[in-house]
Order: structure tokens, then C-alpha cells, then sequence
């Protein structure tokens, strides 16, 4: 009898610490993957976004410039078609976005009060690049690994969160992410994003990001090209007279 | 004649074989029986408008707009929020629904001076927590254009979910999942559905119910009256069976060769069992008249008698339901007519060949006599109702005819004031939740039906989009649109919050830049192409009477006539324009059906009888009656709808049948008796019992529909079963009349022994 119990607390102790040892692993696997994902202090970037119909197969080609500083200030400034040129949109800290229309020459703060979709018909929601790393705004749970990747559960923090959990598959010798899947409060899986990496001056840096809505039939891959990193960018590429004026990253008109 | 006779004697048992092995072939083919109850796939294709309407379900992701009504006393309370939200996400996870617009998820830009907030209308910001922050969010959005009067009353006591359907989903099968997966949710608050895929779908169960209640009641009914009238078992089975087997084959028949019931044809078992039975209790009644002992011969001398009538009477009847193959411009009706034309034939068959066969086997003991038929097998109807009608005619025959003719003027008065009604939401009870569901519609949002502009040319163009926010404008400056939504709406307002005024820039690259806004609405595909070389102006139609589409229309096409443009063009469409078309189809095929069955019936029954007048005689009664059914339909605002359309070709067909067996037994008796009188006499005592029978049991088969859901259905149970009157009485009342005034104008004792000998003299 003794030893059935001593038995049973050794198991319960042996499995309380294995699912200690697995959190505690899905945190630094996380972690370790904001490490790389994060690494990069500035980024310019030539972007080509090719929105795909899946229903039809119809395809429409946008183009774009962008300067990044840390992962809170974004300028994007649009070239092709035609009459995108010279539109822009400003993020900055706090998930403030400006828009400016050269045509109305004027700037707007927008503000969205939800995920807001996205302009330009993307797939990619205002919310589906971070400001902040992961292992800040979700709680990660191993749920599976392979050969060549580990598979985390990430629960959002926030009750109000745009997502009801994510699925990252991260790869096991790099540490960045291959593929995130995005499931809404009921558990059904929106849409899907494949990343791929190259290495630029030392650092992973996703050169090509494919993001699929099932649902809607719908797809959004968007091209890096000429990418630059570590740059010293300046702060004051990130401000709303920039937004209208359209300096250059050397700070030209 | 005689040799049908023998066939059915001396193969009776192969007959019944046959017959037995054939119920159960076509039996088995019931269980592949469908219902489509939708109009629109009932349309013609190659009508305009019907074609401009099934287009912009393709290209707009849906011309059918489902609706989930909800009711409270606010409904920005924090709990009717909640289920908002439930449904809203589950609607939005169904496969076959192809887009959600709800309080919960509807977007909403608001400007404030540099900055401009896009979003949801209700959000995480300003979702109420309590009634209190309810009743002050109420004041704000229903402040709020875009969606006052739209998607929420104006008081906030009704709220709508809308939904457009993939187009390539059965559509009435994603509706039945979203009214089972709403039940389920056990809500607190009143809901009701909208939107035309559901009126059918209420219809579709409608139908389904009143096959399940209507018809067992038809039976037991029309079984009582042929007990009372033939007082025996076999009586009653007969013709029972007769219609039941007809029903049978005929509705097999339709199944295999892959057709649907509709809302028109689910009323076919009913017709068929009061017109097929009809065959039968002619038939029977002359049998059981007939005074010979031996069974074989009085079935012999009694199908010599009947085969004539009875086939000419089922080849005018089915000519009255296959004028609606040639005449009638919904396909539901054509199959209607094709398959009660089938049933009537196999009644007509089965009456001639397996009733016969089936007294045969089993014989009744037979009454003795002469060869001469009996009068006196029911003693109640010969002495109250026969004996009294035939003194009467003989008697008073230009009072009688008098009184045709005075019900014939009245009728004419009542024919102009007949009004027509093609909406289906107008075909339900006032508490039935469909009509419910229209009432709220029509009064908190504007109506339920929509309507469609299409613009073909470039969505981008200042030129068609300034045109389209014109013609919004004017449209609700009409009576019957409220609110209307469009792309020109949307790059109005993104104008404005570009600080550029609510309205569309006259540069075309301003309005580029501004599409590129525009990205982000979810519910674009629904008001503009990919292409973007179309776009629509949805608007809701509220009318309060047929002529309104016809007014509207008219107020439509002056504002296209003053605009034409060579870079776009403007079309419009939409169920009420569909309803329009309908409308003025009914009156068309339905004259179109009435004059091909007139035509047809007064031919054959002149050619079988050998003389025009006497076709055209026949066919007087039939025509008296149509006449006083359109009066009395105009004088009690009974409408012409899709079922009651029906009615005349119908009344024709049956009706014709009553002066057919008189006429054909009027010739046999006037040559057994050489007197028009006595042969007047003996045709209303012996031919007329049966038609009485017959009368009684067809209009209380037809009565029944008065327990219908659907107010068409009451409606045409009670016509029919006035117009089984009408020609009844014409057939024992205006047509021996007509008769006998017509034989005293050459005879004055009328006697027709007189006159073949004049014309004896004269050869």
C-alpha cells in the first residue's frame, strides 16, 4: 500500500514537471524565435504584392517601398499601378496609422476600432504584423514537433484579442517561423500565412510571406526585394510631414 | 363499344394484375418526389427582365437577400447583442452563405475633423454593458444614416441580419439550415425570417403540411357523400380507389420524367381525386341502374352507354388542364397542367377497364327488370332536388333562362373590378410569421424586396458614379424607395473623410486613390464587379399595391430617358419588376389557356356529336359559369393569382363534363321516348343524380383546401367548388332551357316525333 502511494505521488510529480519542462520549453522556443524574427533594428525593402482570386484565378499586382524601423514604425509608400503612386501609410507606436492621398493632399489619422480588414484589399489584417513579440502577446503550449520543426499553440493574452489562438510551426534549427495559422474564438482556422527566410547581413529576414483565406478564396504573396537592413535608419523618415512630403531613406525628396 | 366491354370482363384478372403491379412500380417512384416552390426558377429564361435579374445574382454574389428579423424593446441591449453575435458568426461559417451584414459586424467610417475612424459600428469601445449605455447607444446609431432604417429601425425595436447566398449552393437548403440552427438557439427575443428564399421555403412547408392534413380529409370526405349517395361499400371504393390509383400512376410518371411539385402543383392529388373519381361514379351509377339480372350483360349495356360520354368528357378536361402547357407562362403551371392532364387520363382508363373488371370479380346481387335504367335509387334526391329542378324547367324555362342571363350581366360588372395579386408574401394568413416578417419589413425598413440598377461602364468614372449617386437620390424621392446603398455611397463618403465634402470627386484619380480605400470593405463584391467595369444600386421596394412596380417603373425609365450616355448604360430589375412581369403574364395565359380549352371543348364535343350547335350548346352552362366565377371574383375582391388563374381553364374542363352527359343522354332518350320533354325528364332523374353526385363530391373534394395556410389555396377550393355549381345547375337548368326553347321554336309539342316526320316529309 506504501508503495502504491508513493508510486502515485512520483507520477503525479513526474508529470507535473514534464508539463512544467514542456511550457517552460514552448516559452523559450518562442522566445528564441522573437530573438530572430526581432533582431533587426531598421529594414528597406522593395515590395511586390501579388492579391490572387483564387476562385478565378485573377491576379493584381501592387507595388510598394518600405522603411522599417524597429518593429513599431512602418512607412509604406506605394509606386505601382499608377494610381496607387504616391499613396502612403504611416505606423507608428501605440498602433497609430496615417494615411495620405496625394490627390487630396491631405494626411488622416486613421484609427480602427477592430481588426479593420486591410487596405488594399491584402489578406493581411492592420493586427497581423506585431509590434511587439509574440511571447508578449500570447501564451505559448507545445503541441507537437517533427523533424524538422516544433508546433506551438499560441493563446493571445488578451481577452479581446483579434484571434482565438495561433498556430506557429518554427523551425528547429533557426528558429523562425514557417508557418502561422490564424483560428478565430470558435476554433476554426481563418487563414494560413508560409513564410520564407534568407539570410541578410547575419540575420533571418522573411523575403517572401504567403497568406491564404480559405473562406474568401483569397491570396496575398508578398515579395522583398532589394533588401536592406541595419541601415541606421532615422526617426524622422517616421513622422506625418515625411508621410506627405516623401523623403527618401537618405533623407532626399 | 361492346368489345371493351368484353376485354374488361374477359381479362379482368390480368387487368387487375396489371393494374396491382404498376401501383407499386410508380408507388416506389414517389420516394424520389421533390418540391420546388421558388417562382423565379419557374420563369422563362429568354424574358428580359427575368434574365437581367438571374445576371445580377451571378454577378453580385446573390439576388437573394435572406433576412433574420429580430424584436425588442431596444435592440442594442446587451443580451439581443449577444445573439447579434451568435448568429452573425454562425452565419458566417455556414457553407452556402456567402456574406453577413448585422449590427455586429457592419462597418462604419466616422469622421472627426484630421481623423477618421474605421471600423465596426459596435465595438469593443462602445459595446453596452448594461441597459443604461443601451438606451444611449440607441440615440447614436440610429442617428447614424447608413444604418437607421437600414439594418435597425429608426425606435430601435427591430434589427435585421442580412445574408446573401453562394451561388452555386441550393439556396432553399441553406435556408432550412439557418431556420433549424436559429431554432436551436433557443432565443429570448421575437424573430421572424424575410427574403424570398424563405417565403418559399414557408411555402415548401405550407405545401408539405397540407398534402399531410388536406388530402386524408378529401378522401373520408368525398367517401361519406358517395356512401350516402350509392349506399354501399363498393360505392365508396370504387371511385376512391379509381382517383387513388390515377393519383398514383400519374404522380410517378411526373417523377420519372424528373420534374418537381410546386406550390400550384401540390394541390394535384386533391383535383384529381374529385375529377377522377368522377369517371368512376358515372360509370357505376349506369351499372347499378342498369335492371339486367346478369351482371356481365349489365356492364356490357352499361359501358356501351358510358364509353362515349365518359371518353369525351375526359378528353375536354384534359384539354382544359393542357391548355396550360400552351397558355401559361410559369413552368410550374405547365407542369401542373401535364400532370392532372396524366391523371385524368388514367382515371378515365381505370374507369372504363378496371371498374368494370373489379365488378366483375366481384360481382353485387343485381336488382331485376327490363332493360331500361332505374330512376329511383336514391329516393331523397329524385323526390327533393330532381323531380322539383325538372318540373321547374319544363315549366318556367324562360325564367330560368332570364335568371342566367341577369347573373350573366351582373357577372360582366364584377369582371372589370377584378384585381390580381402575384406577390407570394401576400399568400399567407395575417399570423402567419411570413406575413409578420413582411409587415415589420415594410414598416421599420423600408420593405423586404429588393431592386437592382445596374450601371455597365467604369466604376471609376466620376461620370457614372455621380450619375449613380443622382439617380439614388431621386429614387428616394419616389414613394416606394426608402433606402439604397451603392459604391457611389461609399466613395461619397470616403470623400468626405477626406475632407472633400459627401460627395463624388470629379477627378477620376481621386477617385482611384479612394478605392484604394476601399479595399477593406467586405461586402464590395455585393455593389460592384472585380473588373469593376458594373456596379448596383440596391434598394428596398416598398409597395402597397400591384400597380405601385407599374408607377415606379414608369417614374424609373423618365429619369433614364433623360440621361443617356454612350460610356454606361442603366437597367433595372428585381423580384417586384419579376412580380410585374407575372402580373401581366397571368391575365395573358390566362386568356390564352381559357380561349385554346374553349376552342378545343366546343370542337370535340361538335365533332363527336356530330353538330356544332350541339357542341356549342354544351358549352353555353360551362361559359355562364366562367363568366359569373370572374364576376363573383371581382364583386368579393378574390385576386387572380398564380393558383386562382387556374381556375377557369379548370371549371371549363370539368364543368363541360356535367353538359356532355346530358346532351349524350338527352340523344338517347329523346329517341327512346320521341318526346324532348320526357327525355328532359328522364336525362335530369338518371343523369342528373350522377352529376349531382358527382357536383356534391368535386366541391367537397375541393372544399377542403379552405383549411389551407395558403390564402391562394382557400381561394381556389372555394371557386372551384362555386363553379362545380354553376355548371352543374347550367348543365340541369339553362342547357334543357336552352333546349327546350330551341325545340319549341320549330315544334310547338315538342315532340321530336313531329319533327322527324316533317323532315321524313321534306326528303
Amino acid at each position: 500500500m506504501k508503495n502504491r502511494v508513493i508510486l502515485i505521488i512520483t507520477g503525479i510529480l513526474f508529470l507535473t514537471a514534464t508539463k512544467m519542462t514542456a511550457q517552460a520549453d514552448a516559452r523559450t522556443i518562442l522566445s528564441k524565435m522573437d530573438d530572430v524574427i526581432f533582431s533587426v533594428k531598421d529594414k528597406t525593402a522593395d515590395v511586390k504584392m501579388v492579391l490572387i482570386n483564387l476562385k478565378n484565378g485573377k491576379e493584381n499586382v501592387k507595388k510598394a517601398v518600405i522603411m522599417q524601423k524597429g518593429h513599431d514604425k512602418k512607412l509604406f509608400r506605394y509606386i505601382y499601378p499608377k494610381s496607387d503612386s504616391g499613396i502612403a501609410t504611416l505606423t507608428l507606436p501605440g498602433d497609430q496609422t496615417y494615411l495620405y492621398l496625394p490627390l487630396f493632399k491631405s494626411v488622416k489619422k486613421i484609427s480602427s476600432n477592430s481588426d479593420g480588414g486591410a487596405f488594399n484589399k491584402s489578406d493581411f489584417s492592420l493586427r497581423d504584423t506585431p509590434t511587439k513579440p509574440y511571447s508578449e502577446l500570447y501564451t505559448p503550449q507545445l503541441t507537437g514537433t517533427n523533424d524538422t520543426a516544433y508546433i506551438l499553440a499560441l493563446i493571445p493574452k488578451s481577452e479581446k484579442w483579434l484571434y482565438g489562438k495561433l498556430v506557429a510551426t518554427i523551425d528547429k534549427t533557426h528558429y523562425y517561423l514557417k508557418r502561422l495559422e490564424y483560428y478565430n474564438q470558435k476554433g476554426k482556422k481563418i487563414k494560413e500565412a508560409d513564410y520564407h527566410y534568407q539570410k541578410i547581413g547575419g540575420h533571418w529576414v522573411a523575403d517572401q510571406v504567403t497568406m491564404t483565406n480559405e473562406a474568401k478564396q483569397h491570396r496575398t504573396v508578398t515579395i522583398m526585394t532589394n533588401i536592406k537592413i541595419n541601415t541606421g535608419l532615422k526617426d524622422d523618415l517616421f513622422t506625418v510631414e515625411n508621410l506627405k512630403g516623401g523623403k527618401s531613406k537618405n533623407g532626399e525628396k | 363499344m361492346e368489345k371493351l366491354a368484353n376485354i374488361a370482363i374477359k381479362y379482368r384478372w390480368t387487368i387487375f394484375v396489371l393494374v396491382v403491379l404498376f401501383s407499386l412500380f410508380f408507388g416506389y417512384q414517389l420516394k424520389y418526389l421533390q418540391v420546388d416552390s421558388n417562382i423565379v426558377d419557374s420563369l422563362p429564361k429568354d424574358d428580359s427582365v427575368v434574365r437581367l435579374f438571374k445576371e445580377v445574382g451571378d454577378r453580385f454574389g446573390g439576388n437573394e437577400i435572406g433576412m433574420i428579423i429580430l424584436e425588442s424593446d431596444n435592440v442594442l441591449k446587451p443580451n439581443m447583442l449577444n445573439d447579434i453575435q451568435r448568429i452573425t458568426d454562425s452565419l458566417s461559417e455556414m457553407k452556402g452563405v456567402l456574406s453577413v451584414t448585422s449590427l455586429t459586424n457592419i462597418m462604419n467610417i466616422e469622421v472627426e475633423g484630421d481623423n477618421f475612424e474605421v471600423g465596426k459600428l459596435i465595438n469593443d469601445k462602445n459595446r453596452p454593458q448594461d441597459d443604461q449605455q443601451a438606451d444611449s447607444l440607441l440615440k447614436v446609431v440610429t442617428a447614424n444614416k447608413m444604418v437607421a432604417g437600414n439594418i435597425i429601425a429608426k425606435d430601435g425595436t427591430a434589427t435585421i441580419i442580412l445574408f446573401t447566398f453562394q451561388k452555386d449552393d441550393d439556396i432553399h437548403a441553406v435556408s432550412q439550415k439557418i431556420m433549424d440552427m436559429v431554432k436551436k438557439m433557443n432565443l429570448t427575443e421575437k424573430y421572424y425570417f424575410g427574403g424570398s428564399s424563405f417565403m418559399t421555403l414557408y411555402v415548401a412547408d405550407v405545401i408539405s403540411d397540407d398534402l399531410i392534413k388536406l388530402i386524408p380529409i378529401s378522401f373520408i370526405l368525398i367517401s361519406l357523400i358517395l356512401f350516402l349517395s350509392f349506399r354501399s361499400i363498393r360505392g365508396v371504393v370504387l371511385p376512391i380507389l379509381t382517383a387513388a390509383l390515377a393519383i398514383l400512376w400519374a404522380m410517378g410518371i411526373f417523377v420519372m420524367l424528373g420534374f418537381k411539385l410546386s406550390m400550384v402543383s401540390n394541390n394535384v392529388p386533391i383535383i384529381i381525386l374529385a375529377v377522377g373519381s368522377a369517371y368512376a361514379i358515372h360509370v357505376l351509377n349506369r351499372i347499378n341502374q342498369c335492371k339486367e339480372k346478369n351482371t356481365k350483360l349489365a356492364i356490357a349495356r352499361s359501358l356501351s352507354f358510358m364509353i362515349v360520354p365518359v371518353t369525351l368528357t375526359a378528353l375536354t378536361t384534359m384539354v382544359g388542364f393542357l391548355s396550360f402547357i400552351f397558355g401559361a407562362y410559369l413552368s410550374m403551371i405547365r407542369d401542373f397542367g401535364f400532370l392532372v392532364a396524366l391523371g385524368t387520363f388514367f382515371s378515365a382508363v381505370f374507369a372504363l377497364l378496371f371498374v368494370p373488371a373489379m365488378i366483375a370479380i366481384f360481382p353485387a346481387k343485381r336488382k331485376t327488370g327490363g332493360g331500361a335504367v332505374s330512376k329511383h335509387e336514391n329516393p331523397f334526391m329524385t323526390k327533393y332536388i330532381l323531380h322539383p329542378l325538372s318540373r321547374m324547367v319544363i315549366k318556367k324555362r324562360y325564367t330560368v333562362l332570364i335568371v342566367w342571363v341577369v347573373l350573366f350581366a351582373v357577372s360582366i360588372v364584377g369582371i372589370m373590378m377584378i384585381q390580381r395579386s402575384v406577390d407570394v408574401s401576400e399568400y399567407f394568413k395575417p399570423n402567419y410569421p411570413a406575413s409578420i416578417a413582411s409587415k415589420i419589413m415594410s414598416e421599420k425598413f423600408g420593405g423586404s424586396k429588393p431592386v437592382f440598377v445596374v450601371f455597365k461602364g467604369d466604376m471609376q468614372s466620376p461620370e457614372v458614379l455621380k450619375r449613380m449617386y443622382d439617380l439614388e437620390k431621386y429614387m428616394k424621392e419616389s414613394p416606394y424607395i426608402t433606402n439604397t446603398q451603392s459604391i457611389a455611397d461609399v466613395v461619397a463618403k470616403l470623400n468626405d473623410a477626406m475632407g472633400a465634402g459627401n460627395k463624388i470627386p470629379d477627378d477620376e484619380g481621386q477617385i482611384q486613390q479612394l478605392w484604394f480605400l476601399i479595399g477593406q470593405q467586405e461586402n464590395l463584391s455585393q455593389l460592384v464587379t472585380e473588373d469593376l467595369d458594373q456596379g448596383v444600386i440596391i434598394a428596398k421596394f416598398n409597395d402597397h399595391g400591384h400597380n405601385d412596380i407599374k408607377l415606379f417603373n414608369n417614374y424609373i425609365q423618365k429619369y433614364f430617358q433623360k440621361y443617356p450616355s454612350d460610356n454606361y448604360s442603366i437597367e433595372i430589375t428585381g423580384m417586384p419588376f419579376v412580380n410585374s412581369q407575372l402580373d401581366k403574364s397571368l391575365v395573358h395565359s390566362q386568356l390564352f389557356s381559357l380561349i385554346i380549352a374553349i376552342v378545343l371543348v366546343i370542337t370535340i364535343v361538335s365533332l363527336l356529336f356530330r353538330s356544332f350547335i350541339k357542341g356549342l350548346y354544351a358549352s353555353l352552362p360551362i361559359l355562364a359559369t366562367i363568366a359569373i366565377l370572374y364576376g363573383i371574383m371581382g364583386l368579393t375582391g378574390i385576386p387572380l393569382n398564380v393558383v386562382t388563374v387556374l381556375v377557369a381553364s379548370i371549371a371549363m374542363g370539368i364543368g363541360i363534363d356535367y353538359s356532355i352527359h346530358f346532351i349524350s343522354h338527352f340523344n338517347h332518350s329523346v329517341k327512346h321516348f320521341k318526346s324532348v320533354k320526357k327525355a328532359i325528364e328522364e336525362t335530369i332523374l338518371v343523369s342528373g343524380k350522377a352529376i349531382m353526385i358527382n357536383f356534391i363530391s368535386v366541391s367537397a373534394g375541393f372544399l377542403v383546401l379552405v383549411f389551407s395556410e395558403l390564402v391562394p389555396m382557400i381561394y381556389f377550393g372555394i371557386l372551384i367548388a362555386l363553379s362545380m355549381l354553376g355548371s352543374s345547375m347550367g348543365a340541369l337548368t339553362l342547357l334543357p332551357s336552352i333546349i327546350l326553347i330551341g325545340t319549341k321554336r320549330y315544334n310547338t309539342n315538342n315532340t321530336v316525333v313531329k319533327s322527324t316526320e316533317k323532315q321524313n316529309k321534306k326528303k
